[in-house]
């Protein structure tokens, strides 16, 4: 009876020991997805197996599955693991906020296996807690770096997340110069969620392990604070000069309207008041007569008021030079003998019309450029150089317009056409505006030819088209 | 002859012959039909151009030569060179609308024996011609001052009124050394020398005196 209760006592000895050994067996084998560590109903103090691929070695040791990510602090350390390794790990769960922990870990290598590419995510989706302890991939651009004692951090800015990279510095020859600020980087790294020792308010950090895990994407972009401010500057100085050529281009336009004032007032003074001498003597001498009793006063008188009457052509001749007619530009050359002998009313000035080639080919606004070059050859021979016979001819060759104005006057030497008047000038401004040129030929008492070349279709650069643009505003006043 | 009623009531025994140069013809007739209106006054010759003159008669008697110191062709102390060559004992009057100190200076060094502006009135001009052909010298004392504060003046050097066209013309030191083949340095002490010579305060204030003194003229620039 006695041996009875005792084989039963030991009976249930066994069986509850080996209930409790099999339960115990039970649970070591129950696998569990990792992700599901945390939410595990389980005592902490019970030990859990996972099956999962290890993604960082080292202490501790990162695995992961397709659930998430864990670390382990092994029993043993075991320096032969490999990342890729595909292992069984069982040990004591700690939880952590956003994923678990197992320690006093066994660890058993099912197959070497190759290594899992990183999870690429953006920065927001690696904040949001699923990929804890998970080897993930993000890019950023680099706003800062730090250094402390052992590592090198870089503070990223992920689209709407900022975040750190930890470098361990002791494997590799890294420094914070390595990188340029602004630049655009791929961060390959386990994604620790509470991680607080880079000392900046991120959501994340991520844990690197060799320089092949941060990659340049794009090197800083051209918009950094020294690009813009040199742009500044750039254009500072761009407009300075702009400013500079403007007040350089007014001055000149200045100076040509003082030029056709001066001219004006020579005009007018060679003319008109020369003009009112003349009639002021004669009428003194009418003044003479009258008072010495003499026959001849009404002769004077006379004389007087012919005097008169030229200086009204003195008038009007000078009104025509300021104001050129509004030309029918169609026939060049006619139109250039009727301005001519507007111009000479009467006196004894012949002139002689040639024209070749085909001169309907002229366009309308090069037929107002001859007129204005001719216009003022044809004044010049009858002020200054007092020509009898003007030879206007108007040549059409290949694709130049050839216009020349000859006279038998008095020439111009040498040493007054190098100090060109403003008629010259502004002769020599229209062909170039047209992209011609002009040549003057003279010697005194040899007259003057004087001919422009122009091409049919203007060969305008920049500047000679900014020329003209100025040049004829100013002239057309 | 004698002519009791002169009209400026003075008697002369001699007739003045008198030649005019002029290059505009409304001046050449009033001025040549004024003169011949008074008695003492004989208008032997009227020259549009001073280049006329080495075409006349050389046998031509000519007391005083008006000439107009500013024609397109020769003018100024080139016509008084001319005229005097021709005309050796002719006395030349100068007769201009300008009286820019600088024309009156020069054209009394080129042997003018005097200068009258061509608004004088007529008692001025007449007087004028009278004088000079007495073998004094005629200013009136306008004219006069300004000679005599012209003589007080450095004259400017050839080369400096040759700067100083270009100066009037707006030029920098650098297009002046450019357009004489010398340096922008040689240029600018040029120019410092004009301003001081002129007693200006800058290139354009020189400029500007110039063109007022006669130095320079427009039309030249």
């Amino acid at each position: 009876m006695i041996r009875a209760r005792l084989l039963f006592i030991v009976v249930l000895c066994v069986s509850s020991r080996s209930a409790a050994a099999s339960d115990l067996a039970a649970n070591a084998e129950r696998v569990e997805p990792i992700g599901q560590l945390r939410s595990s109903v389980l005592l902490p103090a019970v030990r859990h197996t996972v099956r999962g691929v290890i993604s960082r070695v080292g202490s501790p040791l990162f695995i992961q599955d397709r659930t998430g990510g864990a670390e382990v602090e092994l029993r043993v350390p075991n320096p032969s693991l490999r990342i890729g390794d595909e292992v069984r790990v069982s040990g004591t769960l700690v939880m952590m906020r956003y994923s678990a922990r197992l320690e006093m870990a066994q660890l058993e290598v099912l197959a070497p296996g190759v290594p899992e590419p990183a999870v690429s995510l953006t920065a927001s989706m690696a904040a949001s807690g699923n990929y804890d302890r998970v080897y993930v991939e993000t890019e950023g651009v680099l706003r800062a770096t730090r250094r402390t004692a052992e590592s090198l951090w870089l503070l990223l800015d992920g689209v709407r997340e900022p975040f750190v990279a930890e470098l361990p510095l002791n494997e590799m020859a890294v420094n914070a110069s390595m990188f340029a600020l602004q630049s655009r980087l791929r961060v390959r790294g386990i994604c620790i969620m509470d991680d607080r020792r880079s000392g900046e308010a991120t959501p994340f950090a991520l844990k690197t392990v060799t320089m092949e895990d941060v990659t340049v994407v794009s090197p800083p972009p051209f918009w950094n604070r020294t690009h813009v401010l040199e742009l500044v500057g750039v254009l500072l100085l761009a407009g300075i000069s702009l400013m500079a050529f403007y007040v350089r281009m007014e001055r000149w336009r200045f100076g040509l309207i003082l030029d056709e004032r001066t001219r004006m007032a020579h005009d007018l003074h060679d003319t008109l008041a020369q003009s009112f001498t003349g009639v002021a003597y004669q009428l003194q001498a009418i003044r003479n007569a009258i008072r010495s009793g003499a026959d001849n006063v009404e002769k004077q008188v006379a004389l007087a008021s012919a005097m008169v009457a030229d200086s009204q052509e003195d008038a009007r001749r000078s009104i025509a030079m300021l104001r050129p007619a509004d030309l029918d530009t169609g026939n060049v050359l006619e139109n250039l003998r009727q301005q001519g002998e507007a111009l000479v009313h009467g006196a004894e000035v012949r002139f002689t019309l040639e024209s070749s080639g085909d001169v309907e080919r002229v366009a309308p606004e090069l037929g107002y450029i001859l007129l204005r070059i001719g216009h003022e050859a044809i004044t010049n021979a009858l002020r200054h150089a007092r020509a009898s016979h003007i030879a206007i001819a108007l040549r059409v060759v290949e694709d130049l317009v050839i216009l020349e104005v000859k006279d038998d006057g008095c020439g111009i030497s040498q040493g007054s056409l190098r100090v060109r008047g403003f008629g010259m000038r502004a002769m020599h401004a229209r062909a170039h505006s047209y992209g011609g040129t002009l040549e003057v030929h003279s010697n005194p008492g040899e007259g003057t030819m004087i001919r422009a070349s122009i091409p049919l279709r203007a060969r305008r650069t920049w500047r000679s088209r900014l020329f003209s643009i100025l040049g004829e505003e100013m002239m057309q006043k | 002859m004698k002519t009791s009623d002169d009209l400026l009531g003075q008697d002369f025994t001699e007739t003045i012959r008198v030649a005019i140069v002029d290059d505009h013809p409304a001046v050449l007739v009033g001025l040549s039909n004024m003169l011949s209106t008074h008695r003492e006054i004989e208008v032997v010759a009227t020259f549009s151009s001073a280049r006329q003159l080495s075409t006349v008669d050389p046998a031509m008697a000519v007391d005083v030569l008006l000439i107009d110191l500013r024609m397109p062709d020769v003018g100024g102390i080139e016509a008084i060179g001319l005229a005097s060559s021709r005309f050796p004992l002719a006395r030349i009057l100068i007769i201009s609308s300008y009286e820019t100190d600088e024309e009156i200076f020069r054209a009394i060094r080129a042997g003018a024996a005097g200068y009258i502006t061509k608004n004088a009135p007529q008692e001025e001009i007449t007087l004028a011609i009278r004088r000079v052909k007495s073998g004094k010298r005629y200013l009136n004392p306008r004219l006069a001052k300004k000679l005599s504060d012209r003589l007080e003046r450095d004259a400017l050097t050839p080369r400096e009124i040759e700067i100083l066209h270009l100066v009037a013309r707006g030029l920098t030191n650098r297009q002046i050394g450019a357009q004489f083949s010398i340096s922008e340095h040689t240029a600018r002490n040029h120019v410092n020398n004009i301003i001081n010579k002129l007693q200006a305060q800058d290139r354009t204030e020189a400029a500007v005196l110039a063109l007022k003194r006669g130095i320079i003229q427009l039309d030249a620039i």
